[in-house]
């Protein structure tokens, strides 16, 4: 017999806790964005429409920021190099809906996994999120973010069942 | 072991204004559409300049975490979570995982942050946190 205390039981099934190391969700991918020019304070730095994660038959379960220890070079044409821990303390990332409001913000060193030690940034959005609605903003710069740099996500999604 | 999931969340502040001074309570910054008795927050994580190096605000975020303690008041006064070391509640001292709390309502503007030793904190810093937390309905 497994004894479970109504607390956790309550933030199991209301999807606000899960367990670490399980499935984290049906498709991962990864998104880049690189930076035409020098990134400035205060920009919103809007997602490329994505027709998945624009979906609103998929849902975001977790993500990611990939930075520059994670993986040296991003495969973008040309190549960039992925924010560094550094760099991602700088900014967050704004999750917002159809109606373009946001629903949740993080800073994006948060979203390191290897400084989490290994532990991925779980999501469930009771609205649905709309990708190239989310965006990417800098609130300081002392270490510039220029065109040979590029921002890393691997978003982790998963079909919602109709 | 288990880890938090976002549903929504939001950056709070707190601004050391006035004064420096050890024992004073600088409390959250109001942000008004949080600021009604309306938040049910469930989890909480702070960061210092290494994780995040300015606020959204655009306040410069405190750089140690060793002198500041928190506090979290909910809707009944009833300071639910008091002076717990800011420390504690950093992610990456945790293995990676949020501070997870029983849900409750929380009073904004009536959370507050007390400094235990001010050593490399200066004024107009801000101590700086993320909330995860429903809407009441």
């Amino acid at each position: 017999m497994r004894l479970v205390s109504p607390l956790i039981e309550y933030l199991f099934a209301s999807k606000k806790m899960k367990q670490v190391g399980s499935y984290e969700g049906s498709y991962t991918k990864s998104v880049y964005m690189p930076f035409t020019s020098n990134a400035l304070i205060g920009t919103s730095y809007y997602m490329a429409p994505d027709p998945i994660l624009n979906s609103v038959n998929n849902e975001i379960t977790a993500i990611e920021l990939v930075d520059s220890v994670t993986n040296a070079t991003a495969p973008t044409v040309p190549a960039t190099d992925p924010l560094s821990t550094g760099q991602a303390a700088q900014g967050y990332f704004y999750f917002c809906n159809m109606k373009r409001e946001v629903v949740a913000y993080i800073p994006l060193y948060s979203l390191i996994r290897r400084l989490n030690a290994g532990k991925v940034q779980f999501c469930n959005f009771d609205d649905t999120i709309v990708w190239q609605n989310c965006f990417v903003q800098f609130d300081s710069l002392a270490t510039a973010i220029t065109t040979a740099n590029s921002v890393w996500l691997r978003v982790t999604y998963s079909p919602i069942e109709n | 072991m288990n880890n938090l999931v976002i549903k929504r969340s939001q950056q709070i502040e707190f601004r050391l204004t006035g004064s420096i001074a050890t024992g004073k309570r600088y409390f959250a910054t109001d942000i008004p559409n949080l600021s009604r008795n309306n938040v049910v927050v469930y989890g909480i994580e702070f960061f210092v300049a290494g994780q995040e190096a300015t606020t959204p605000t655009g306040n410069t975020v405190v750089t140690p975490s060793t002198g500041v303690v928190v506090t979290l008041r909910d809707n009944k006064k009833q300071e639910f979570m008091y002076q717990v070391p800011m420390y504690t509640l950093i992610r990456a001292n945790n293995a990676g995982l949020i501070v997870l709390l029983k849900p409750r309502i929380i009073n904004l503007t009536d959370c507050y942050v007390q400094l235990t030793n001010t050593t490399s904190i200066t004024l107009g810093e801000s101590v700086a946190a993320n909330i995860y937390y429903d809407l009441v309905d």
